[in-house]
C-alpha cells in the first residue's frame, strides 16, 4: 500500500518543508562560508600590511636615539642613590620572609612542606639504617628501603612540579600555570580555527563560483592559503602583536582600554579594625578616592558601610564596631579591580585571547588544506546522488558531504592543534613571560604556555633548571601524545559508521 | 543531418507500428524482444500524453556543442530507452530533464524543455523541486555511506517532516517497491556499503522513488552490475513502468529491446530516430539506426 504521505495531498502539503526556508539557510551557510574566506585573506593583508609598516617604522629612524629608561626604584624613590637602600630587601630577614608566607597562607607554604618532608623520610632511613647495631639490615633491604622512598619521592616532586608556580628554587619549581595556559590557548585557538578552517575549506571545495569577482576571490583565497602554510610562525607572533595586542594603536593601550566589558574598579581602604571597604570607581584611569566622613563603601562579602574618618592624630574609638569603619582622613586607597570570567577589552593586550588567535593564524592554513584534502577525498557520486534527490547545497554539505569528510578533517584538526601546542616562538612575541604565578582567570589575563616555559628553563646556567625543562618536555609530550591518542580516537569512532 | 524547418515546429512523437508483418527482423535483437513479449506492453493505439516535451533542444559544454536540435516527446508511464554510441549525448540529454548539469561548469542549453507543462530550463525554476519530481538513478551505483535506512529516508527528510511511523512506512515501501525489502530487512541498520552491487544499485531506485517523483531517470543503471544483477533491475523496470515514466540511457541493445516502450537513437548530438521499440528495432526507417543495431558502427 502506498504511503499516505504520497498518497494523501494534504498529509503532504503539511509535511513539506518550504522551499523559500531551504534557500535561505542555504544562502545565510554561503555567507557563512564566504565570510570565514574573507577573514582567512584578511589575515594575510593585515600580515603584510604589518610588517611592512614596522619595517618601514625601522627603516625611517635617526640611526642613533638615546632611550632614558626609569627604573620603578628611580620612580618611586627618585635617583638618589642614597634613598634607595630604602628598598626592602628580600634576603634581609629569611625569618621574616618565612613568616609572612605563614601568615598568607597560601598554597605555597604546603608546598615547602611537602618538600621539607620529602627530605625527612630520607632522613629517617638513614637513622634505622644508623641505629641498627646488630648490622641484621641487608643492603638489599636497605636498597629496597631506599627504593619505596625514591618513589615516594618521584610521587611528591611530581606532585610539586605539577602544582606549583615557576619558583627561583628549581626543587620547588612547577608548570602549574603554564599547563592550564597551554591549555586555555589552545581551547580559544580550536574554538576559532575549527569553523574558520573548515568554512574556508568548503567555500574553496563546495562551492564553484560562475560569477567573474567571485572566481577571482576564490583563486585569490586559494593561492594565498598555500602560502601562508608555509610562512614561519614568528611572523605570525609579530602579526599577533600588531593586529592582536596592540590592534595597530587604534584603540589605546591595553593599560588604557577603549573598551571593557566585564570589569568593577575599587579603591581599597583598610581600617582601623583591619577591615577591608571598598568604593566603587567609575574607570580604571579616574582619580583614587580620598577617604572622608560618610563616604559610602562596600565589604567583600557585600555589605553597604558609610565610612568612618577621622582626621590624623585623632584617638582610635573604643568600639568595635565603629573601629571596623574607621580610616584616617585623607588616606588615598588602593586602586583594585574585579573581573568577570568573559571579561573583555579592546585592544586585547598581552592575553589568553591574543595568544589564542595568534595559534590560529598558524594553523589556520594548515586546517583549510587538510580539511580542503578531506573533503576532496569525498566522491562526487555522493555530491550529485544527494543534488539528484534535491537537496539544496547546505543539505548536501551537512548530511553527507561533511559527515564523510569529517574524520580526515577531525585528524588534520588534532594534528594542527598539537602544532600550536608547541609553538613557543608566536607565543615568546605575544606573552613574553614566565614568570606566572597562578592559571588565567579569564579571557584578558595574562599567561604563559609549557613551551615558553621550557625555553626559560633550558636558557638558565645552573643544572637544575636544565632538569626541569626536561621535566617540563615529558609533560608537553604527554599532552602531545594524548592529543594524538584522541586523534586517532575520533578517527576510529567516526569512521565506523563508513565501512 | 539538418532538418528541415518546416519539421522543426513538429516534435517527433512516437508512431503507432504498421500492423502487419515487418519488413525485416534484425536477428541480434529479435530474440530479446520475442521474450520480452509476455512484460511489453503493446503501445496504444494513440501515443499516451506526454511527461516531458522538448523542442529545438540545443546543449553545449563551453563551446562544444553536445545536443542538436532535439524534438521528442517522452511518453507517461512509459519506458522510454535512450540509446546511441558514447558520446552521443544521451546522458546530457537525460541531465538537462533535472538540471544536473547545473553543478557542470559551462554547461547550458537552449530550446524547450517542460516536465508536465513546468519550464525546466527557466532560471526561475527551482531545481530543488524539480529534483523531487525527477528521480535519477546513476550509473554507477551510489548509497551514501549511512545505513540502508538512512539511505531510502534521506530524501523524504530533504523534502519533507515526516513523524518516525510514516518515515518507516515510507521506507518499507520504497524497499519493497524496490524488490529489495526481503533482502534488507534484517540489516536495515547496518551500512549500505556493505550490500551487493546489484542490491546497492535497487537501493538507489529505492531512494529515488521515496520522494515520489514523476519520472525517473536512469543512467546506464545496469552497465556496472553482473548479468543476474542486471536482470533484476530490468525486471524493477518492468514492474516500475506501471507507476512512473521512466527514461532510461542503456549501451546494451538488448537491454533495451527487452525493458523499453520507446526507443530513441541519437547519434552525434542529433535524434536519428525515435519510436515504438519494436519499431525501431525491426523496422528502422533510417539506414544510421539500422547500422548501429545491428552492429556495423557505434
Amino acid at each position: 500500500m502506498k504511503p499516505t504521505v504520497l498518497q494523501d495531498p494534504e498529509r503532504r502539503a503539511s509535511a513539506m518543508r518550504s522551499i523559500a526556508g531551504r534557500r535561505r539557510r542555504d544562502r545565510a551557510f554561503l555567507s557563512f562560508c564566504v565570510a570565514t574566506a574573507a577573514t582567512s585573506v584578511l589575515v594575510l593583508i593585515v600580515l603584510l600590511a604589518s610588517i611592512v609598516l614596522q619595517a618601514a617604522g625601522h627603516a625611517t629612524k635617526s640611526p642613533v636615539e638615546t632611550i632614558v629608561v626609569e627604573t620603578r626604584q628611580e620612580r618611586k624613590y627618585g635617583a638618589d642613590p642614597a634613598s634607595a637602600e630604602r628598598v626592602p630587601s628580600a634576603d634581609a630577614d629569611p625569618a621574616a620572609l618565612f613568616a609572612a608566607l605563614d601568615e598568607n597562607g597560601d598554597g605555597q607554604l604546603r608546598r615547602r612542606e611537602l618538600a621539607r618532608d620529602a627530605r625527612a623520610s630520607f632522613g629517617r632511613l638513614v637513622d634505622r639504617f644508623d641505629r641498627d647495631d646488630d648490622d641484621r639490615l641487608s643492603a638489599a633491604e636497605f636498597a629496597d628501603a631506599a627504593d619505596d622512598s625514591t618513589i615516594q619521592w618521584m610521587r611528591r616532586n611530581l606532585a610539586i612540579f605539577l602544582s606549583s608556580p615557576p619558583n627561583p628554587e628549581p626543587a620547588e619549581a612547577g608548570i602549574y600555570p603554564a599547563l592550564w595556559g597551554t591549555v586555555y590557548v589552545c581551547l580559544v585557538c580550536a574554538l576559532f580555527t575549527l569553523p574558520i578552517g573548515v568554512g574556508t575549506a568548503i567555500f574553496l571545495e563546495e562551492f564553484q563560483p560562475r560569477n567573474r569577482w567571485v572566481k577571482r576571490f576564490h583563486a585569490f583565497v586559494q593561492l594565498n592559503i598555500a602560502n601562508l602554510a608555509g610562512v614561519p610562525s614568528v611572523v605570525y607572533g609579530i602579526i599577533g602583536v600588531t593586529a592582536f595586542v596592540g590592534m595597530f594603536h587604534l584603540l589605546g593601550e591595553a593599560r588604557k582600554p577603549a573598551l571593557e566589558i566585564g570589569v568593577e574598579y575599587y579603591d581599597q581602604f583598610v581600617t582601623a579594625g583591619d577591615q577591608i571597604l571598598l568604593v566603587p570607581v567609575e574607570a580604571a584611569g579616574s582619580p583614587l578616592s580620598v577617604a572622608r566622613e560618610g563616604l559610602e563603601a562596600r565589604t567583600p562579602d557585600g555589605r553597604t558601610i558609610e565610612m568612618h574618618a577621622l582626621p590624623p592624630g585623632a584617638p582610635l574609638p573604643d568600639d568595635p564596631q565603629l573601629l571596623a569603619r574607621t580610616v584616617r582622613e585623607g588616606d588615598e586607597g588602593g586602586r583594585i579591580s574585579e573581573k568577570a570570567w568573559y571579561y573583555t577589552r579592546l585592544p586585547f593586550g598581552r592575553s589568553v585571547l591574543a595568544g589564542g588567535l595568534t595559534l590560529m593564524l598558524v594553523v589556520l592554513p594548515v586546517v583549510i588544506i587538510a580539511s580542503q584534502e578531506a573533503l576532496r577525498a569525498v566522491p562526487d557520486s555522493l555530491r550529485t546522488g544527494a543534488l539528484g534527490l534535491g537537496a539544496t547545497r547546505w543539505q548536501m554539505i551537512r548530511r553527507v558531504t561533511l559527515p564523510a569528510a569529517i574524520p580526515g578533517i577531525m585528524t588534520g584538526s588534532i594534528i594542527a592543534m598539537s602544532r600550536a601546542i608547541g609553538e613557543a616562538a608566536p607565543i615568546l612575541i605575544i606573552s613574553g613571560i614566565v614568570y606566572i604565578s597562578r592559571v588565567p582567570q579569564h579571557l584578558m589575563d595574562d599567561f604563559t604556555v609549557l613551551p615558553l616555559q621550557i625555553f626559560d628553563w633550558a636558557g638558565r646556567a645552573q643544572q637544575p633548571f636544565h632538569e626541569l625543562a626536561a621535566s617540563g618536555i615529558l609533560v608537553l609530550l604527554a599532552v602531545l601524545l594524548s592529543f594524538n591518542a584522541l586523534a586517532v580516537l575520533l578517527r576510529h569512532r567516526l569512521q565506523k559508521p563508513l565501512s | 543531418m539538418t532538418s528541415p524547418p518546416a519539421e522543426k515546429s513538429q516534435p517527433i512523437r512516437p508512431q503507432t507500428p504498421e500492423t502487419g508483418e515487418p519488413k525485416r527482423i534484425i536477428s541480434t535483437v529479435s530474440g530479446a524482444l520475442r521474450r520480452n513479449g509476455k512484460t511489453a506492453r503493446p503501445p496504444a493505439a494513440a501515443p499516451p500524453a506526454p511527461a516531458v516535451h522538448v523542442e529545438n533542444l540545443d546543449a553545449w559544454y563551453g563551446d562544444f556543442q553536445v545536443l542538436r536540435d532535439i524534438r521528442l516527446d517522452i511518453p507517461e508511464k512509459r519506458v522510454t530507452a535512450f540509446i546511441g554510441p558514447s558520446g552521443c549525448g544521451k546522458t546530457t540529454f537525460l541531465r538537462w530533464v533535472n538540471r544536473m548539469n547545473d553543478t557542470v561548469p559551462n554547461a547550458r542549453a537552449e530550446g524547450t524543455l517542460t516536465l508536465h507543462g513546468l519550464d525546466v530550463l527557466s532560471r526561475r525554476t527551482d531545481v530543488v523541486d524539480l529534483r523531487r519530481r525527477v528521480g535519477m538513478v546513476f550509473q554507477k551505483p551510489n548509497p551514501f555511506p549511512k545505513t540502508s535506512y538512512e539511505n531510502v529516508a534521506f530524501g523524504p527528510r530533504l523534502h519533507m517532516k515526516l513523524t518516525r511511523a510514516e518515515l518507516d512506512t515510507l521506507v518499507e515501501w520504497s524497499l519493497r517497491k524496490a524488490a529489495l525489502w526481503n533482502e534488507v530487512k534484517d540489516r536495515l541498520k547496518t551500512s549500505a556499503l556493505g550490500l551487493s552491487g546489484g542490491q546497492q544499485q535497487r537501493l538507489c531506485i529505492a531512494r529515488a522513488i521515496a520522494v515520489g517523483p514523476e519520472i525517473l531517470l536512469m543512467d546506464e543503471p545496469a552497465s556496472s552490475l553482473d548479468p543476474r544483477s542486471a536482470t533484476a533491475i530490468e525486471d524493477l523496470i518492468a514492474e516500475l513502468r506501471e507507476e512512473y515514466t521512466i527514461a532510461i540511457v542503456t549501451h546494451s541493445m538488448q537491454q533495451a529491446a527487452r525493458a523499453s516502450d520507446y526507443t530513441a537513437f541519437l547519434y552525434e548530438g542529433r535524434l536519428i530516430e525515435f519510436g515504438p521499440t519494436e519499431q525501431i528495432f525491426t523496422n528502422p526507417e533510417k539506414q544510421e539506426t539500422e547500422n548501429y543495431i545491428t552492429g556495423r558502427f557505434g
